[in-house]
């Protein structure tokens, strides 16, 4: 086990997701539900599947990816969210 | 929405879709492409990540115990509309 390496990525990892959109979200939807914990694991779970993505499959698949769609796709989701949770009586998450 | 997988899942979903080819998952493939340790880059985004979201949500949970539920509900769904908004930057740009 080369522990540089663990340190290395751990900390690149930590600097650039502290503030990041996933944080804020997570912030988000940890504030408005009444089960933090869940959010909690779900927040966790879809990161290291992710980083698991990232890392497994390499830089071959990463630039085939169909990051655009994909990112309208969040995009929608969030709107989503945020519609949710701006119009009054609406379902909350 | 208080069923655990229900939380669960919707976190699940919107944060996987918002960090797929995103700056982590592309500085975790590149470490791990550059370095040859693919065990180890995983281990070590996997403690920065869990780090970060738990962080996250240590955030939420204190916004939840100091401000009102309205005022709660009205900033985060314009945290969402903001993370849609950049979304759709990220995918037209």
């Amino acid at each position: 086990m080369d522990w540089q390496v663990v340190l290395l990525t751990l900390v690149t990892v930590f600097l650039s997701e502290v503030g990041d959109k996933s944080q804020l979200a997570t912030m988000s939807l940890s504030s408005t539900s009444v089960s933090p914990r869940y959010v909690f694991v779900g927040a966790t779970l879809a990161l290291l599947v992710s980083s698991l993505l990232g890392v497994l499959i390499g830089d071959r698949l990463a630039h085939t990816l169909p990051t655009q769609p994909i990112k309208m796709l969040a995009a929608m989701v969030f709107a989503l969210m945020a519609l949710r949770s701006l119009l009054p009586n609406s379902d909350k998450l | 929405m208080n069923r655990p997988l229900q939380t669960i899942g919707t976190t699940f979903i919107s944060i996987f879709l918002a960090e797929l080819g995103d700056k982590t998952q592309l500085s975790t493939l590149a470490i791990a492409a550059e370095s040859d340790h693919s065990l180890e880059v995983f281990l070590g985004a996997a403690i920065a990540l869990m780090l970060t979201s738990f962080l996250g949500v240590l955030a939420g949970k204190w916004l939840a115990q100091h401000l009102s539920r309205n005022l709660l509900d009205t900033l985060s769904g314009l945290c969402f509309l903001l993370l849609a908004v950049g979304l759709l930057w990220e995918a037209v740009s």
